[in-house]
């Protein structure tokens, strides 16, 4: 194929679009939504993604000593507790660090302060404490019930396990998933459907033109170009006016949005990574979706 | 230059051509005639490779078109020019461009598109309506221009089938004088028509079809039917 012909193709392409101006506009816009949606589901997946990896360092296992139990008994627990699957460190804090903490952490409320001032050391009500890390995220339920079981339970007054705030983002990061798949699932076969007709449409208004290109002997192909051009003009397009959206969107809210997310790191050129993640995923997305139209319309109602 | 050995084409049970079998030979000036539905445009479509025979070949120098690949049509259709009774010019473009047009499809090169298509515009004797639209044109007009189009590729044969159904006898006629001309140029011509006048003025070679059957096959023959 050379050059004159691949320009005459082209030409022929746009000359599809402009002539349905419409209903180029209409087949467009709905892949457009199509691929706002996969840019917003990128996007939160990727902002909960984070979210996640962000808090993961501070979750853990507090568990707090009854007042009575000994050092020698906390040693023991400790070695005990150290042998276990999952554990990987354990912190031991005891009463005048969590004071000193409970301090510094405080430093700005004058009545605590006033309060905790109150206790003499020997009375320091703040008992002493294990700060449990586990490996894994998964780890944590099974330690927290060790903790509760019998052979433990006596030691501790309280054990706090945040991990629970962990499970619920991840159940958040599930449901986006879930819900992202089977929006995207239900546009894509919308646009499908959408494309497939204009582009029917378009080979119903070029019958005349088809008709006596095959009879002056233009090849299969050189027919057949003209209606996946179209088609690819549409993807490319909606690809554009979204990644010029999610562009000003993302950099206009990313402040807002790292402050919620508590992201520190929600940096330029992390916003950028994900922008060119998002326009590459769109525009590959919207190209293959744009050529399967084109071939199912071709298949169908080209007759060549 | 093209043979139908023993060929047979049916839809469904009506039978278009039953047993053909005709030689037509290079730089010949051959009309078909019959009646409406005798199998004249049967014959026509067998040739460009627009339907598949049930049996039998057709052989267009020694190329089988009952066997030809689908890919290879295309290019069988540049060696044979095709005119038909409604013209099929495109409404929206002028004459020139009707006529490029079919060098464009085959990626012809633009400037020997500028070269050729005047020449061919001239020789239909339609240089002064390049830039007219389809509408502008009277009905003979049209059919020259769709002449043209078919002559861009110099094809080897013409085939026109009832160029001058929708005409008057004058612009029939005319286009008749155009097809013995192109012919004397030496392309073969097949006008396939019923227009009986015409056909016992040219006193060419006359093959009768009558029922998907040639029944009669003359030099410098008549319309009898």
């Amino acid at each position: 194929m050379n050059l004159v012909t691949v320009n005459r193709l082209i030409r022929n392409g746009v000359t599809n679009f402009v002539r349905n101006i419409w209903l180029s506009i209409a087949a467009t816009s709905i892949m457009a939504i199509t691929l706002f949606i996969i840019s917003t589901i990128i996007v939160l997946y990727t902002l909960t993604t984070l979210s996640i990896d962000n808090i993961k360092d501070k979750v853990g296992i507090s568990a707090y000593f009854n007042n009575q139990v000994t050092d020698l008994e906390i040693q023991n627990v400790k070695q005990e507790l150290e042998a276990m699957a999952g554990v990987k460190q354990i912190e031991f804090i005891p009463k005048t660090v969590a004071k000193e903490k409970f301090i510094a952490t405080h430093k700005d409320e004058p009545l605590l302060l006033e309060t905790i001032n109150e206790f003499r050391d020997s009375e320091n009500p703040l008992p002493n404490s294990f700060a449990i890390k586990a490996y894994d995220l998964t780890d944590y339920s099974g330690i927290t019930s060790t903790l509760k079981s019998e052979r433990f339970a006596s030691y501790f007054q309280k054990i706090r396990d945040n991990s629970k705030v962990i499970d619920r983002l991840f159940k958040i990061t599930d449901a986006i998933k879930k819900l992202g798949l089977f929006l995207v699932a239900i546009f894509i076969v919308v646009t499908v459907m959408v494309m497939f007709n204009t582009i029917r449409l378009t080979i119903y208004n070029r019958r005349d033109e088809v008709e006596i290109m095959r009879l002056v002997g233009a090849t299969n192909w050189y027919i057949r170009w003209p209606f996946i051009i179209e088609a690819l003009l549409y993807a490319l397009l909606a690809s554009l006016v979204v990644g010029i959206v999610v562009f000003a969107l993302l950099f206009l809210l990313s402040n807002k949005v790292g402050a919620f997310l508590s992201l520190q790191d929600l940096g330029g050129t992390l916003l950028e990574a994900l922008f060119w993640k998002i326009l590459s995923v769109n525009v590959l997305s919207s190209v293959m979706l744009g050529i399967i139209a084109s071939l199912f319309a071709i298949r169908r109602y080209l007759r060549i | 230059m093209i043979k139908f050995d023993e060929v047979t084409k049916t839809y469904g049970k009506v039978i278009a051509l039953k047993n053909v079998s005709l030689e037509i030979h290079k730089d010949e000036f051959l009309s078909l005639v019959g009646q409406s539905g005798a199998g004249k445009s049967t014959l026509i479509s067998l040739i460009i490779g627009e339907e598949r025979p049930d049996s039998g070949r057709i052989l267009i120098d020694d190329i089988d078109v009952a066997r030809i690949r689908r890919t290879d049509i295309p290019f069988l259709r540049r060696k044979i020019g095709v005119v038909f009774q409604d013209i099929k010019l495109l409404r929206n473009r002028t004459a020139y461009e009707n006529v490029a047009f079919a060098m464009e499809v085959s990626g012809e090169k633009n400037n020997s598109i500028r070269k050729e298509v005047p020449k061919i515009l001239e020789m239909v004797g339609l240089e002064d309506k390049a830039k007219a639209f389809p509408h502008e044109m009277s009905g003979g007009e049209k059919q020259r221009i769709a002449i043209a189009r078919a002559l861009v590729h110099k094809p080897v044969l013409l085939l026109a089938d009832e160029p001058t159904g929708n005409l008057d006898s004058i612009n029939a006629w005319d286009i008749i004088q155009l097809l013995l001309k192109i012919n004397k140029n030496g392309t073969t011509v097949i006008l396939a028509t019923h227009a009986k006048d015409l056909v016992n003025s040219v006193k060419k070679r006359v093959v009768t079809i009558e029922k998907g059957e040639i029944v009669l096959d003359q030099q410098k023959g008549k319309y009898v039917l």
